[in-house]
């Protein structure tokens, strides 16, 4: 069956000059470098990473807001039309987003209720004014929002509805995939698991699919049926949440693993990276990782790891897989 | 009078609050910008000579208050055309200059804003450059030179008015609509599938409506400003029209002898740009939405 | 810092050559300076001949070209009216106005700053009230109804000063006071704004809780803080020294470079204003990267150059 997704040596570079016109060099900014998944309709592909490896980029490569340098992407086995055109414009309906800032997406002016009315307008589905506005309300009451919230403004609802709001919009085309970056990190930790609860219980009614992006690796596990780890706009290890959380085969998942806050009781060494995220127009050669890895050795300084698949079926980016992960388990 | 005065003690909530929504200083600049709509609407009814009415018979009389007659309420001038005639007509073009002046600076500056936001790369820094040529050059130099050297048709003008301040709301715009776009509101309805004119539209201008309308308090006084200042020189509205300006460019030579051919337009340029500063602050104050 | 800086001085040199351009050719296109000149029913032949002297028959372009070249030799063209050089011309009337102007805008410094300072002080005093509505004065008041006003008071009625004219010492001080209130209003209210949003922010409060006299607080703190914002507005007033009296100097019929650009402009001497116009773009672009020095010293976010960090 056709993958309702699917990401083929994705890349996007920008041409950066360092310093200021018109002096400095120009510079090349792999943002994404030869990345590629397959999402299937009703599954979940989380992605993490730290903030500028390259996440929403991507997502905004999946959705086409952003023009693709090299790869492709693939829609239900169709290619990716060009942003702005009408193609691109009617595919909206099979692809939506969820943002990281409610209060940012949504328009301040407008009531909330008009505004998960609005996709069917610029669409012109869903039939009269009235038709669309009941239309609206049983989205509302979908996400767990009473009719009274419909006149409502965007500032005066909490983060945790305003997200809903977001939700509703997006889903009243009925899309078949979602894009969420960051969904709930701008949200409170209490309310947090009731948005997450949500998403799930949509994804089993609608049949969803989900691009959840977070650096959030406990939410990650949770939902995901599958995830990919970025770093420096590449996958370095990719498989199933489970396997890869309790037994990281690459480095950097390694410390990414260690770093997620766990009981007082257990006690784990919590394994620090030396140095600091390198800027993405830097990358080091060989292993972009190498140069704050403890198990680098020589192959590591020259040769970039491909990802290949490992015994357990899992991906990984690096030349001693295998070792990491047995060293974890 | 009792009865008045216990009914205050009952509410002294309503009046003070009354005065915090409508403070008196606003209340009084909001009066005299009606009292200068309604002249300049009405001014030909209002008036009671026509304002190119010589009368040298009647030259320089004084205002009623200065021992003058009620037939020139405010005085005459050198050929005794009424005073208070030409005042009226005089508010009535200064501010219809200043209006379509103001109109067409944000409309122009809005539009750039928009086009710069929009496009960035090379289109944005061409309209950055334009911008701050636009500002690093005092205005009132820029439209001496090209005044004077078109002509002074009442059409060109009004464009040249058009051109002050621009862009401030290019400005305004732009920073608005770069952060729209970003990851906003506007990315959001765009990513949803709406056209560019959707999203300019019905999502962009009413957002930033509020931002736009309060620099145009500031540059409607500009404007009167600018055209008086011009028209004080000569290089502006030229006769036999009459602006603010230019009375007062005439009842300089009648200075000593006359000062009311100059002190009642004066008086009328400070009061309106006094009061839209005033409303303007207000207003700024009011449309603030981080105090919603 | 030096990259900042060399970025500002091509922006400062774009700029001084848009004007130019702008200048050259809106005055070009829009009339034949030799039948301005000349008067209309002057015959074709000397209107031909006096457009052969001036170079005005050739190509639009060819013109502009050897006006740059001209100009980078300091050769900015001659009057039209009486043939001598428009840089000259311009030059020989920069001290007039600067003798206004530089007084001038000493005032506006010396009683804008502190009056705006006092009022952020002591904020909703009655000096504070009081400073607040005579600044209001200062940018709706235009300057010729300020100096006619002041002419009527101390000229006409009071007879202390001269009207008009530069023959006698004290009719400097008129002027000098008319340009001077204007400036000082805007830069009390400015000031006061500035210094009211430094006093709001909480490392004040910090300061002075820490237990710092207040006069420590204010002149350590608030003031090299409200200083940035000020600075950009100073800028602006020095740059206006040779343009900002225009009007003022028409009014009082002073002798300096703002009657010359009026009285060129009536007579479409291309020349003169070409030059005047040049001259103020160079003087505000000038204190531009003055100012924008300025403010990279003062403001410690621009000293390091910014680190642009990901």
């Amino acid at each position: 069956m056709t993958a309702l997704l699917e990401v083929t040596d994705l890349s996007r570079t920008y041409e950066v000059r360092r310093g200021s016109w018109p002096f400095g060099k120009v510079a090349t900014l792999h943002a994404v470098d030869g990345v590629s998944f397959e999402l299937q309709a009703g599954r979940t592909l989380g992605l993490v990473g730290e903030s500028g490896c390259g996440k929403t980029t991507t997502a905004k490569l999946v959705l086409g807001l952003v023009p693709v340098t090299g790869g492709q992407v693939r829609i239900a086995g169709e290619n990716l039309p060009a942003a702005g055109t009408q193609p691109w414009r009617t595919l909206r309906r099979r692809m939506q987003m969820v943002y990281q800032d409610p209060l940012g997406a949504l328009d301040r002016r407008l009531s909330v209720g008009r505004q998960v009315m609005e996709p069917l307008a610029i669409h012109g589905l869903g039939g009269t004014e009235a038709e669309r506005r009941e239309k609206a309300l049983a989205m509302m009451d979908a996400v767990g929002l009473a009719a009274h919230h419909f006149d409502r403004f965007p500032h005066e609802l909490s983060g945790g509805q305003r997200q809903r709001i977001v939700l509703a919009r997006a889903l009243i085309l009925d899309p078949q995939l979602l894009v969420c970056d960051e969904p709930i990190s701008a949200l409170d930790v209490s309310i947090q698991a009731q948005v997450v609860n949500l998403l799930l219980a949509l994804q089993q009614r609608l049949g969803l699919a989900y691009l959840f992006i977070s650096h959030d690796l406990r939410m990650v596990r949770q939902v995901s049926h599958e995830v990919a780890v970025m770093y420096l706009g590449r996958i370095v290890e990719q498989g199933d949440p489970d396997r890869l959380f309790s037994a990281p085969a690459h480095p950097y998942t390694q410390a990414l693993v260690s770093a997620i806050p766990t009981h007082a009781r257990q006690k784990k060494r919590r394994m620090v990276l030396p140095g600091e995220p390198p800027n993405p127009v830097d990358r080091p050669a060989g292993c972009a990782f190498h140069p704050r890895c403890r198990h680098a050795v020589a192959r590591c300084r020259i040769e970039a790891p491909a990802l290949r698949v490992l015994a357990d079926g899992r991906r990984a980016a690096c030349h001693l897989a295998e070792q990491i992960a047995a060293s974890a388990a | 009078m009792d009865a008045n005065r216990a009914a205050d003690r009952a509410h002294p909530g309503k009046v003070a609050r009354f005065f915090e929504a409508w403070p008196p200083l606003t209340l009084i600049g909001l009066a005299w910008i009606a009292l200068m709509v309604i002249v300049a609407f009405g001014a030909d009814l209002l008036a009671p000579y026509s304002f190119t009415g010589l009368d040298l018979r009647a030259r320089l009389l004084p205002p009623v208050f200065m021992g003058g007659k009620w037939t020139h309420p405010l005085g005459s001038d050198e050929l005794g055309r009424d005073v208070l005639s030409r005042l009226i007509m005089s508010i009535r073009l200064s501010l219809l200059i200043a209006f379509f002046g103001t109109l067409i600076a944000a409309a122009f500056g809005t539009a750039m804003g928009f086009v710069a936001a929009h496009f960035r790369g090379k289109v944005e820094a061409l309209i950055l450059m334009l911008i701050d040529f636009q500002a690093s050059v005092p205005f009132l130099i820029v439209a001496l030179a090209v005044l004077a050297f078109f002509g002074n048709s009442l059409v060109l003008f009004v464009m040249l008015m058009g051109l002050n301040s621009w862009e401030r709301y290019a400005r305004i715009a732009r920073g608005l609509t770069l952060s729209a776009n970003e990851q906003g509101y506007a990315a959001a309805v765009r990513q949803l599938g709406a056209t560019n004119v959707r999203v300019y539209g019905l999502h962009v201008l009413p957002n930033i409506a509020s931002t736009l309308i309060v620099s145009m308090t500031i540059t409607f006084p500009e404007t009167i400003l600018l055209e008086s200042g011009l028209s004080f020189l000569g290089l502006g509205i030229q006769p036999p029209l009459t602006s603010l300006g230019n009375m007062v460019g005439y009842g300089r030579e009648y200075l000593t002898r006359a000062p009311w051919i100059m002190l009642s337009p004066a008086a009328v340029i400070v009061l309106t740009t006094l009061s839209i500063s005033i409303v303007g602050d207000w207003l700024r104050d009011r449309l603030d939405p981080t105090l919603r | 810092m030096l990259r900042y800086l060399a970025g500002r001085l091509l922006r400062a040199i774009l700029t001084i050559f848009l004007v130019i351009a702008f200048a050259f050719f809106v005055l070009h296109l829009s009339g034949d300076p030799a039948m301005m000149i000349l008067s209309v029913d002057a015959p074709p032949e000397s209107i031909k001949a006096f457009r052969e002297a001036w170079g005005l028959d050739r190509p639009l372009w060819v013109q502009f070209l050897s006006y740059i070249g001209h100009a980078l030799q300091g050769d900015l063209g001659n009057s039209m009216r009486d043939g001598r050089p428009a840089a000259q011309l311009v030059f020989e009337r920069v001290p007039a106005t600067l003798a206004i102007t530089l007084p001038a805008f000493a005032l506006k410094l010396f009683i804008g700053i502190p009056a705006g300072i006092y009022a952020a002080l002591h904020r909703n005093s009655w000096a504070d009230r009081l400073t607040m509505m005579v600044s209001v004065a200062g940018f709706t008041v235009p300057s010729f109804v300020l100096a006619l006003v002041l002419v009527l008071v101390f000229s006409v009625q009071l007879g202390w000063l001269p009207s008009a004219g530069s023959d006698k010492p004290t009719s400097v001080i008129l002027p000098i006071v008319t340009l001077g209130i204007a400036g000082a209003a805007i830069l009390a209210r400015f000031t006061r704004s500035a210094m009211l949003e430094v006093l709001g922010q909480p490392y004040i409060r910090a300061a002075s809780a820490k237990g710092l006299q207040w006069r420590k607080v204010v002149v350590d703190h608030a003031l090299p803080n409200a200083a940035i914002p000020t600075t950009t507005i100073v800028g602006f007033m020095v740059g206006t020294l040779i343009a900002g009296a225009v009007v003022v100097e028409s009014v009082f019929a002073w002798p300096g470079i703002g009657r010359l650009l009026v009285s060129s402009v009536s007579n479409r001497d291309l020349a003169v204003v070409q030059a005047i116009l040049l001259l103020v773009a160079a003087t505000m672009v000038t204190s531009n990267i003055i100012v924008d020095v300025i403010y990279g010293w003062l403001d410690p976010r621009l000293r390091r150059g910014g680190a642009r960090g990901r």
